[in-house]
């Protein structure tokens, strides 16, 4: 059996600027940032995980984050990853370290995940999380896994059905640490191609268990322009709009995105990563 | 009625015809026809987002001047031609790019080789357009161009019947002396236009609004004029008397109607740049002078002198620290009693003013520069929410704008300081039109005015000219020939109180439709709108007002199909529900059901509309456009429960002369309110 794709992936750990919280995250942390955390349409689901099976997703984290900047004062978060991915031609299989940091909170994971691709329009993935989290000083939380299953259909030639589920498993109460805040969520999104150039994005984002039964809307769009990829997305979340620019050239990925929030403003984000 | 009012109705008609009509009998040729119906549902999109209290005349006399003075589309540039309401960002940057790559079109019908230019936009697009390939024409003969001049005379009358202000019944007398009406309840206009499309245009406007003496103390209440000629001396545009004058995105020198955000998502930009006649009967928002336009090669100088009069009162009351200070400026252009015309032009705002252009092969360059004489007049009132924008009145404000284009995407940009204090921007604008594939196209806005930004005359984008941050995001995308697919988001902050909002505070808006349209005739569309802010609210529990959330939520279906030949219908319904914290939510809802005839028949022509309503909370109140009288919008705003009905009926009388009469009902049991209303217009082309 050949193994295809055998690929390293190293996130660098890169300083966030901003009055705000940041997060960077790779190999896709500020294009979903860019794109109002449009998770199911990017590097997590099926697709994600079959495309790059290294990859990570810390949205959820991202979006506890945004809610409760104000309360941690968060500045300066930022994050490491280093991951290896390798399969056959309709199996992939990767394994994934991370670590994000601030002044205040520290978490680390270590993420299994594997996906497969049924048919031409079947693509069916899974991850295995396992995370901790700790305060600076003063509090460390214990370990929980979550797992994750996605699922990819094709609507068409330029259309995906996605759907994406994770459930913690293991429930911590009003633990504001927790990387999955909720005990479960469950994301349904669409992605169209309008073009070669150009494309749509939306999704509806549920969330149960101990955070308030609340659905968020988002929505994006791309566009590309050369080595470059234009993005936007909103959505009823914190967040109401955001916007990103990603440069990509051989094994080096560099993204940008930021955030607009009313009331904070801008709340910038860097990352660079490296695949060979 | 038993109201004060005692002045003859006939006599005072013929002051106003010997004021107005006698300097405009010497006309020759008729005048050119309104603008095209088929623009209702194009002008609904903008005007609804403004509620029932904006004042819309002025929309008609852009329109209109767009319509007399088509755009040639060869020597255009961006900016006029996102100007003309057919057009959207796509269309503009595609046609740009044409005539970039092959030279200037030799017929209007080359547009069909531009991707989105079908056969049906062409035909609907030939009012608003022109090709000339040479440069616009000069004076050559003066008695030619006189002698081919066209005459427009408006005549508007309006009666109202029952629902009448309790003021008009007060006597001019005692305790009532500063709020009984001095006039009538009805609405009179009387407008004479005398223009050569691009030679020359000469105009006076009388008005008077209900309650209003049809006679003050030296004329009509409210009177405007100008004459403007093009291409005379070393000048390609002389306007004397009242003007518009708009440049950059509006910042800094800004007069007219401008919307922000609407259902045209791709509408973000400022695009009536330049000096212009005003016409309009709106007695705020315009300048009142000299106004003189140079053109050189791609450089253009503008240079404007006004002395325009403010409405306002000054604090009297002799124990108040504040005497003599501005206690509050008045915009309605109200005069009916005796405080409100004690207020009439009690304040002088001179100011000089200049624009520079230079236009680059891809983009345009612009400095604007003004100087306030009187700079302690832009103080906006005596109120806490105005207390930076009472610190700070620069005389002076500068400001730099531009905009480029680079293949499908658009930039444009202001920027004002103040030249004494040139580290701090006081208002800026930034903002992108992208047409990323041939059928989706995206807006983007950024804007951030200060609230120590005071600028009278500004129409930045946005819900305010001052004391506000925000984002915006639209999206338009044609799924199919047929169906298209639109939204906008637009979030703000305010980081000093507002009018009717006692701390600083966010707000958002977003809007999502679906449409169909087949043809001219059928169009279909399905809208979803919410808006949330912060607002006092009176009914709250604390002893201050503490201002609440806010949230508007709004869904409309709406179709318009033919029925017949000459006949078509369109039907609405729409509901609406305010959500505040502690407050029962409580829907309302609006079913209209409209018929209007396509083509005159005998020379009569008839629409009419029958509305129900349930409406029961004044803060979801809905609004719908409703057919009036030729450059009369009215967008009603329905509370209440009941139903209303109008009827409007136009009669060719002569080749000169056009009737239109429109008669209204309303029934409100919810308010236990009922009136009728006949309003009437003459236009003579003489």
């Amino acid at each position: 059996m050949k193994l295809i794709n055998p690929k390293f992936i190293l996130l660098f750990p890169f300083p966030v600027f901003g009055l705000t919280t940041g997060n960077a995250q790779a190999p896709v942390g500020a294009t979903s940032r860019a794109l109002s955390g449009l998770g199911s349409l990017q590097a997590p689901g099926a697709i994600g995980i079959f495309n790059s099976p290294a990859s990570g997703r810390w949205d959820s984290t991202r979006a506890l984050f945004s809610e409760y900047r104000n309360f941690f004062g968060i500045r300066g978060l930022s994050s490491a990853s280093l991951g290896f991915s390798t399969g056959i031609k309709s199996l992939r299989v990767g394994i994934l370290w991370n670590r994000t940091g601030s002044m205040y909170l520290n978490r680390q994971e270590l993420r299994l995940q594997l996906a497969g691709r049924i048919s031409e329009l079947l693509t069916l993935g899974m991850g295995l999380h396992y995370q901790k989290a700790f305060m600076t000083g003063s509090y460390q939380q214990q370990g929980k896994p979550a797992l994750q299953l996605g699922m990819a259909l094709k609507a068409g030639k330029k259309t995906d059905v996605l759907l994406d589920w994770l459930r913690n498993l293991s429930r911590v109460e009003n633990d504001f640490t927790a990387q999955h805040q909720g005990t479960a969520h469950f994301r349904a999104g669409v992605r169209h191609r309008v073009s070669k150039q150009a494309g749509l994005m939306g999704e509806v984002h549920a969330r149960y268990g101990d955070y308030p039964n609340r659905s968020i809307l988002r929505g994006g769009l791309w566009y590309r322009y050369g080595t470059f990829t234009f993005l936007a997305g909103t959505s009823n979340g914190p967040e109401p709009l955001s916007f990103g620019a990603v440069w990509r050239k051989r094994y080096i990925t560099i993204e940008c995105a930021a955030g607009y929030h009313a009331s904070l403003g801008f709340s910038p984000h860097f990352s660079a990563s490296c695949n060979w | 009625m038993a109201g004060t009012y005692e002045q003859p109705l006939i006599r005072n008609l013929l002051r106003w015809l010997c004021a107005v009509v006698i300097p405009f009998m010497f006309s020759i040729k008729p005048a050119k026809a309104q603008i095209p119906d088929d623009l209702r549902n194009y002008l609904e999109r903008f005007l609804e987002q403004q509620g029932s209290g904006a004042d819309f005349t002025e929309i008609s006399d852009e329109l209109s001047a767009l319509y007399q003075q088509p755009i040639n589309i060869n020597r255009a540039g961006i900016d006029e031609l996102l100007a003309c309401p057919l057009l959207d960002a796509q269309l503009v940057l595609g046609l740009i790019e044409h005539r970039r790559k092959f030279g200037a079109l030799v017929h209007v019908h080359e547009l069909q080789l531009i991707q989105g230019f079908s056969r049906e936009l062409i035909t609907a697009l030939q009012p608003f357009i022109r090709l000339e390939t040479m440069g616009e024409r000069g004076w050559k003969n003066l008695k030619t161009y006189w002698n081919q001049g066209s005459v427009e005379a408006l005549s508007y009358t309006w009666f109202q019947q029952g629902n009448l202000d309790p003021r008009f019944e007060l006597k001019d007398t005692g305790v009532n002396r500063d709020r009984a009406f001095l006039g009538d309840p009805i609405r009179s206009s009387l407008r004479l236009r005398y223009y050569k499309t691009g030679v020359y245009s000469l105009a006076l406007t009388a008005e008077k609004d209900p309650g209003e003496p049809w006679w003050q103390s030296n004329g009509p209440d409210f009177l405007s004029g100008h004459l403007a000629i093009e291409q005379i001396g070393p000048f390609n545009r002389v306007i004397i008397g009242d003007y518009h004058a708009a440049f950059g995105q509006g910042l800094l020198l800004g007069s007219g109607l401008a919307f922000s955000q609407s259902a045209n998502v791709m509408s973000i930009k400022r695009t009536r740049t330049g000096i212009r006649p005003y016409r309009s009967v709106n007695e705020v928002r315009f300048f009142r002078g000299v106004a003189a336009q140079w053109v050189k090669n791609n450089w253009s100088l503008h240079l404007m002198y006004s002395n325009n009069k403010q409405d306002g009162l000054r604090i009297n009351d002799s124990t108040q620290l504040e005497e003599g200070l501005i206690a509050d400026f008045f915009n309605s252009g109200l005069h009916r009693n005796r405080k409100e015309i004690a207020s009439r032009n009690q304040f002088s705002m001179p100011m000089f003013a200049m624009a520079m252009e230079k236009k680059f092969k891809a983009g345009t360059l612009g400095v604007s520069y003004k100087h306030d004489f009187n700079p302690g007049m832009n103080n906006s009132g005596n109120h806490l929410y105005h207390w930076f924008s009472r610190q700070n009145s620069p005389a002076r404000l500068l400001s730099v704008y531009g905009d480029y284009t680079l293949r499908n995407i658009h930039l444009f940009f202001e920027q004002v300081r103040n030249p004494e204090r040139a580290n701090k921007s006081l208002g800026s604008v930034v903002g992108l039109l992208m047409s990323l594939a041939q059928n989706l196209d995206v807006s983007l806005l950024y804007r951030n005015y200060d609230q120590t930004f005071n600028n009278p005359m500004s129409i930045g984008f946005g819900n305010n000219q001052s004391n506000e941050q925000g984002c915006y995001l639209g999206a338009q995308w044609r799924i199919r020939k047929n169906i298209g697919f639109l939204c906008y988001k637009d979030i703000w902050k305010s980081n000093w109180l507002r009018y009717q909002v006692s701390s600083p505070s966010t707000g958002g808006s977003w809007l999502a439709e679906l449409n169909y349209a087949r043809g001219k005739q059928i169009f279909l569309y399905l809208r979803y709108r919410e808006t949330t802010q912060a607002r006092n609210i009176s009914a709250s529990l604390l002893p201050i007002d503490a201002p609440s959330v806010l949230s508007v939520k709004r869904l409309r279906f709406h179709a318009d199909y033919p029925a017949g030949k000459n006949l078509s219908f369109s039907t609405r319904f729409e509901c609406a529900t305010p959500v505040v914290e502690g407050r029962a939510r409580q829907w309302g809802s609006l079913l209209f059901h409209e018929v209007q005839m396509n083509k005159p028949v005998r020379g009569y022509r008839i629409s009419a509309r029958l509305s129900f309503y349930d409406v029961g909370d004044y803060l979801g109140r809905i609004y719908a456009f409703e057919g009036d009288l030729p450059y009369v919008f009215n967008v009603q705003g329905f509370y209440g429960n009941g139903s209303s009905l109008y009827v409007m009926l136009r009669k060719k009388i002569s080749r000169s002369c056009d009737l239109y009469m429109r008669f209204s009902s309303d029934l409100n049991e919810g308010r236990g309110q009922e009136s009728k209303t006949l309003s009437g217009m003459i236009k003579w082309s003489f």
